[in-house]
């Protein structure tokens, strides 16, 4: 069984007087494995951050499901859904969305604190994870006073600590000089090759060229799929490059 | 050209912050009322008609003072404000490539218009609504006022050039600011963290400290007269103390329940201490404002309440019965007698419990068990003036034949009533040495002749010539030491009776310029003044409970905007909109319990300053005081939970995803 299992999403959006309606997504369907580490690339308006809302359990699709593990999320109740996204889920958003009342510490423990762990746990989970994402001796300080990259990987710490099923990322190099931006790649990989599940929306080709497997968006539709597989990542970013300026073409020439 | 187009950006400017700017106007215009109002009736020139009409006067002023005072500090509060949420707009203008002198020309026209706004609706306000101020202040005097609510120039003059003064420092304020800031950082405004602050250890053991000296003063006065004296000391004592303790202690304290993992690190605790903390120096300034305010208003309201309730106790205090005359000789008291009995049958009106004495009145001072002089300068002191007593001196047989109790007393031992609460324990003249007995009550209050605000004792002796003793010492011309012939009598009969009564009386030569008490007349006078009193008390109380309502309003609504995108990131990493509302209402709860709880205490400890302060006009009962104080407190903490109540919701409305 598929981790995560998307079928037939729809999602229009009315305005207020229902005058016009605005369809974001069409049909999307694709499933994802546990383990793999999606990117979701596509122009501004094709539906990447309705489709990311969406698996995020913020939006509710028009028609369509989403299952994870089997479970459909239209299944879990409206007062649930807040501890169902945060026992099952990360987040890694484009602007960090730090705390800035909390040290990189408390940020990064939100989650479990709202989980009700013990001092004990979070202890236990903070230290494994903080040298991983190289955070050591930033623990006290406060979001103003550290890097974007810093921040960036606080929020990424903040979206692993739970041992989500799935890690979602939106724009999550969009903030960030190419440096920093190369890094949190690089990291997001070594957090998928000890299993992690990742599924990203980006605009970057580079940073889609870490993924395993590259859905396109076109039209509220998945589009077209490149698979990472046994290529490099120097080949697989050029078939990116590739892949974006046919679609731009509005798709013709893509063999 | 270009004057008129920096004009309408100022315009602009409001506009798109009228959701900050309109309360600030709203504040600004009840202020500027409130002064109009003040003063309009203090430059009235039917005031001086008016009975009582001067004390009204002195209250007056002292409300206008008050009203001044508060408005320079909540413009500033609220001014800091608005101007801490723009800097990064102005940052933005500056960036575009205006000048800094330009930025500050455009605050300085929106201030200006902000001034003639609120200076056209408060005046505006102020004419429309004096008639009805009129009929009111007409009710609370009870008697016929000859103020006319005419429009009064020197009132609207006075107000204008009192805020302009305080809108040009405003003005003043923000230009510096302005100056003083960089565009970049002005662009990045309210986003460049704050450092967590440090607890300060010293300034909280000096807020503690000061507190506690206002608290103790008011605690270990004892006489009225040095509770006047101190009032202002201790007020603003506890006033600094507690803004110290805000800066400090809040801070101190929420630090240590931080560095209690356990308690910390739980979710109803976590977002809100660390909210706390983050913003806990802004918000002392605020919260200590609320406190102050609020025990403003609960002190004055309660103990103006307190005493127009109490007046009639007030009254009773001060003249104990309907009528009392005091003469120099039996037998013009014997006349007296003889004639009010006729006078009382024309009037229809029925004579009771009428008691003819002869006693003698004289002021002195107990000192060590001693009795000295009360001119002596040493006493007119405020620390001594507890030690000064307006002293009736009866004989044992006057005492018996008064109220028919026989005290029994030995050569050497005098009995005595007194309302002292510093205790009189010995007596000594010139080595012989008299044993006291206190006396709980008496059965008849043998009136004085004259009302007073010191101690009144009444002493009885056993023969005259202790009497003449003690008057030796307190009195050194020889007719102050001759007795005095009192008559004291109730009356019953319908109103009209009685005032013809009255009048029949007063108009007699026998009684008049004989010390004649008409506790009827008198009971005008003393709602004149006391009416006044409450007039004020509310108003006071009203302006006080205004500015509350306002900080809070603009607390709340300050950290809404600072707390919106907070709490959607909590809700995106998984807070639960039940889980927000929770810490809201915690957050919250916090915010309105702590000041009141600090205004609450404040109110105790400044009770029995009140209750010595009241006591010069003659209310001494403290219970009494307590309870109406009280009833006042809980009447503002109701008010105070309803504008919360509605900020609250406001707030929640804001920071929800």
């Amino acid at each position: 069984m598929a981790l995560l299992d998307v079928r037939n999403l729809q999602k229009v959006y009315t305005t207020r007087f229902g005058a016009q309606k605005v369809q974001a997504l069409t049909d999307v369907t694709f499933t994802v494995e546990a383990g793999e580490f999606i990117a979701i690339m596509g122009e501004s308006g094709s539906g990447k951050t309705t489709l990311l809302n969406i698996l995020a359990a913020l939006d509710a699709p028009t028609s369509g499901q989403v299952l994870l593990e089997g479970r459909s999320f239209s299944e879990v109740k409206d007062a649930q859904k807040a501890a169902f996204r945060r026992d099952n889920l990360g987040f890694v958003f484009q602007d960090f969305n730090l705390l800035d009342t909390f040290s990189i510490r408390d940020n990064i423990l939100l989650p479990l604190v709202l989980q009700n762990r013990t001092v004990a746990e979070m202890d236990r989970r903070l230290e494994s994870l903080v040298p991983r994402l190289g955070l050591s001796g930033l623990e006290c300080k406060f979001p103003y006073e550290v890097s974007g990259g810093q921040k960036q990987r606080t929020a990424v710490a903040r979206a692993l600590i739970t041992d989500p099923r799935l890690l979602l990322a939106d724009e999550p190099t969009g903030a960030l000089d190419s440096k920093a931006a190369t890094r949190l790649m690089r990291m997001f990989a070594e957090i998928n090759q000890s299993g992690q599940t990742l599924l990203m929306v980006t605009h970057s080709a580079q940073a889609a060229s870490y993924a395993s497997r590259i859905l396109f968006i076109k039209d509220g539709q998945v589009f077209h799929q490149l698979y990472g597989g046994n290529t490099t990542r120097d080949a697989l970013y050029q078939k990116i490059i590739a892949t974006l300026t046919a679609l731009s073409d509005g798709g013709a020439g893509i063999d | 050209m270009t004057k008129l187009l920096y004009f309408r950006l100022a315009l602009g400017n409001l506009w798109k912050n009228r959701q900050t700017y309109l309360p600030f106007l709203t504040a600004s215009t009840l202020l500027i009322f409130s002064m109009y109002s003040f003063l309009m009736i203090t430059f009235n020139p039917g005031l001086n008609k008016v009975r009582g009409g001067v004390q009204f006067l002195t209250i007056l002023m002292f409300g206008a003072f008050v009203v001044g005072l508060f408005s320079a500090i909540f413009l500033f509060y609220a001014n800091s404000f608005l101007i801490k949420r723009r800097k990064r707009e102005m940052g933005l203008y500056g960036i575009l490539g205006m000048e800094k002198k330009h930025i500050a020309r455009v605050l300085r026209h929106e201030l200006s218009v902000t001034w003639l706004c609120a200076m056209l609706l408060g005046i505006g306000l102020g004419i429309l609504l004096t008639r009805l101020l009129f009929l009111l202040i007409r009710l609370a005097l009870r008697v016929e006022v000859p103020l006319v609510g005419t429009v009064s120039m020197q009132a609207i003059l006075v107000t204008a050039i009192l805020f302009a003064a305080l809108y040009v420092l405003l003005i003043i304020y923000n230009s510096l600011q302005v100056r003083f800031t960089n565009p970049i950082e002005l662009f990045r405004g309210g986003q460049t963290g704050e450092k967590e602050p440090k607890a300060r250890w010293s300034f909280a053991v000096l807020g503690l400290a000061l507190m506690g000296g206002g608290y103790y003063m008011a605690q270990a006065v004892q006489n009225p007269m040095a509770a006047i004296a101190l009032f202002f000391v201790a007020v603003l004592m506890v006033i600094l103390g507690t803004y110290l303790l805000f800066f400090s202690g809040s801070i101190a304290v929420l630090r240590l329940l931080k560095r209690n993992r356990r308690y910390y690190y739980q979710p109803r605790h976590f977002v809100t201490i660390s909210g706390m903390l983050y913003r806990m120096k802004q918000n002392a300034a605020g919260l200590a404002s609320i406190a102050i305010l609020c025990t403003m208003a609960m002190v004055t309201i309660g103990t103006t309440v307190a005493m127009y309730n109490g007046s009639e106790k007030m009254l009773d205090e001060y003249y104990p019965f309907d009528m009392q005359i005091t003469l120099d000789s039996p037998q013009a008291q014997a006349a007296i007698i003889a004639q009010n009995e006729t006078l009382a049958e024309d009037a229809g009106v029925t004579i009771q419990s009428l008691h003819a004495f002869n006693a003698y009145e004289t002021t002195l001072a107990f000192d060590n068990g001693q009795i000295f002089r009360a001119d002596v300068m040493a006493y007119e002191t405020i620390n001594d003036y507890g030690k000064l007593h307006s002293v009736l001196l009866l004989t044992e047989a006057t005492y018996a034949a008064l109220t028919g109790e026989l005290l029994a007393l030995e050569a050497n031992e005098i009995a005595l009533f007194t309302t002292a609460r510093e205790p009189i324990t010995a007596l000594e003249m010139e080595g012989d040495h008299y044993a006291l007995r206190r006396l709980d009550t008496l059965p008849v209050i043998p009136c004085m002749s004259s009302g007073t605000s010191m101690n009144k004792t009444y002493m009885i002796v056993p023969e005259e010539a202790t009497a003449q003793r003690i008057l030796l010492l307190t009195e050194s011309s020889p007719e102050n030491r001759l007795p005095r012939y009192t008559v004291q009598w109730n009356i019953s009969g319908a109103g009209d009776a009685r005032a013809q009564y009255a009048q029949a009386v007063a108009s007699q030569t026998d009684f008049k310029g004989h010390n004649l008490r008409i506790k009827d007349s008198l009971r005008e006078e003393w709602y004149a003044l006391h009416g006044g009193f409450l007039f004020i008390g509310i108003f006071l109380g009203s302006v006080f409970l205004m500015g509350t309502a306002l900080i809070i309003y603009f607390k709340q609504i300050s950290e809404g905007y600072q707390d919106h995108d907070r709490f959607i990131i909590l809700q995106k990493v998984g807070m639960s909109s039940k889980e927000v509302r929770a810490t809201v209402r915690r957050q919250i709860l916090l915010v309105f319990f702590l000041p009141l709880l600090v205004a609450v205490g404040h109110v105790a400890g400044s009770l029995n300053m009140m209750v010595l302060m009241l006591s010069l006009f003659g209310l001494m009962d403290v219970p009494y005081i307590a309870v109406n104080t009280f009833a006042a407190a809980l009447g503002v903490a109701a008010l105070y939970w309803l504008f919360y109540h509605h900020t609250a919701k406001t707030y929640y409305r804001m920071v929800k995803f």
